[in-house]
């Protein structure tokens, strides 16, 4: 997804607030409707666990396939890019994140100036951070485990979409009927569903 | 703002910091709309609800003087602040580690005069 559709999705969230928590659901509106992302039930959780165990066996079988670590591999043999150099580079970062954390914990409220400074530095090498993953994770994206997450996420978002149809009744239609549908739907909504249900979930699979 | 830090500032305001001090001594009050299913977000916002509580529990029986409520209300000093707090946690309870070692030392040994007793790592190689 372009960063800057990710970037419109969470401005537009900023709104809802307390919504955010006060139940397990997501709302936000497109092209004038409104609608919702929900956590999946137990009993679509399980469906979906199928899905993606049965995806991942087809993965297997295709030819070309690669895990994490084939991908490494073959990047840096063919293209000289080395990830694993990237993740340590990674690791530095995180600690010289914790050697300002400490210096910044030691410094009084009165002295602005200080403080300010150690946050400059914590922004900077957090910007770092960032940016080296996002590098990571687009050089892995054609690797199995990726694919298996994208299409986790992409089959719980077609069950879990809902629009409103009534909104005195308060009257939620299911978006997608099929996982078929869904992939065949070629507007931004099913962008929104995923990333949406993703932040909803941050990485809780129930 | 993002919607962590959005989650991090309901979660220290004195509304939630209140409904779940209650929550905890009264059953009727629940925090969500659902009892189950419960979201990442969710998750998040009763970690930070959490973490806020013994932050401000901490604040006032002023345990360290680096806690002070601009530490608590700004996302990155707090994030400071509990890395520090953790690191200071692991060396002291390192510290009380080595006292009890020693003491089992002294015991053992029943040392009739108590001089200047430390505490050294060895490496003696692979057993």
């Amino acid at each position: 997804m372009k960063p800057e559709v990710f970037q419109d999705i969470l401005n537009e969230s900023n709104f809802l607030n307390a919504e955010l928590i006060q139940d397990n659901k997501f709302h936000f509106y497109h092209e004038g409707g409104v609608y919702r992302v929900r956590m999946p039930k137990q009993k679509e959780l399980s469906e979906v666990n199928k899905a993606k165990n049965s995806f991942y066996v087809e993965l297997l079988k295709t030819p070309n396939a690669l895990s994490k670590d084939n991908l490494k591999k073959l990047l840096k043999e063919s293209q000289g890019i080395d990830i694993e150099v990237m993740e340590l580079e990674l690791k530095e970062l995180e600690e010289s994140l914790y050697k300002v954390y400490l210096d910044l914990a030691g410094k009084k409220d009165a002295n602005e100036e200080g403080i300010q400074k150690c946050k400059d530095k914590v922004s900077e090498i957090n910007d770092k951070r960032f940016k080296l993953i996002e590098k990571i994770s687009s050089y892995l994206t054609p690797s199995i485990e990726v694919q298996i997450e994208n299409h986790y996420m992409e089959q719980l978002a077609s069950i879990c979409t809902d629009k409103l149809e009534n909104s005195e009744k308060e009257e939620w239609k299911k978006v997608w009927n099929s996982f078929e549908e869904f992939m065949n739907d070629e507007s931004t909504l099913r962008l929104y569903a995923v990333s949406l249900l993703a932040k909803l979930m941050m990485g809780v699979n129930a | 703002m993002n919607i962590e830090s959005i989650i991090r500032k309901l979660a220290r305001s004195h509304y939630w910091q209140t409904i779940y001090s209650s929550s905890k001594e009264l059953d009727r009050i629940s925090l969500f709309e659902n009892s189950n299913d419960f979201s990442g977000l969710q998750f998040y916002f009763l970690n930070w609800l959490r973490i806020y509580a013994m932050l401000y529990s901490e604040l006032s029986e002023y345990t360290d003087k680096k806690l002070t409520e601009k530490v608590i209300e700004d996302d990155c000093r707090c994030d400071a602040y509990l890395y520090y707090r953790r690191k200071k946690i692991e060396f002291d309870w390192k510290k009380h580690r080595e006292k009890e070692r020693l003491d089992e030392l002294k015991s053992k040994h029943h040392f009739k005069n108590e001089g200047n007793v430390s505490l050294i790592d060895v490496n003696v190689g692979e057993e």
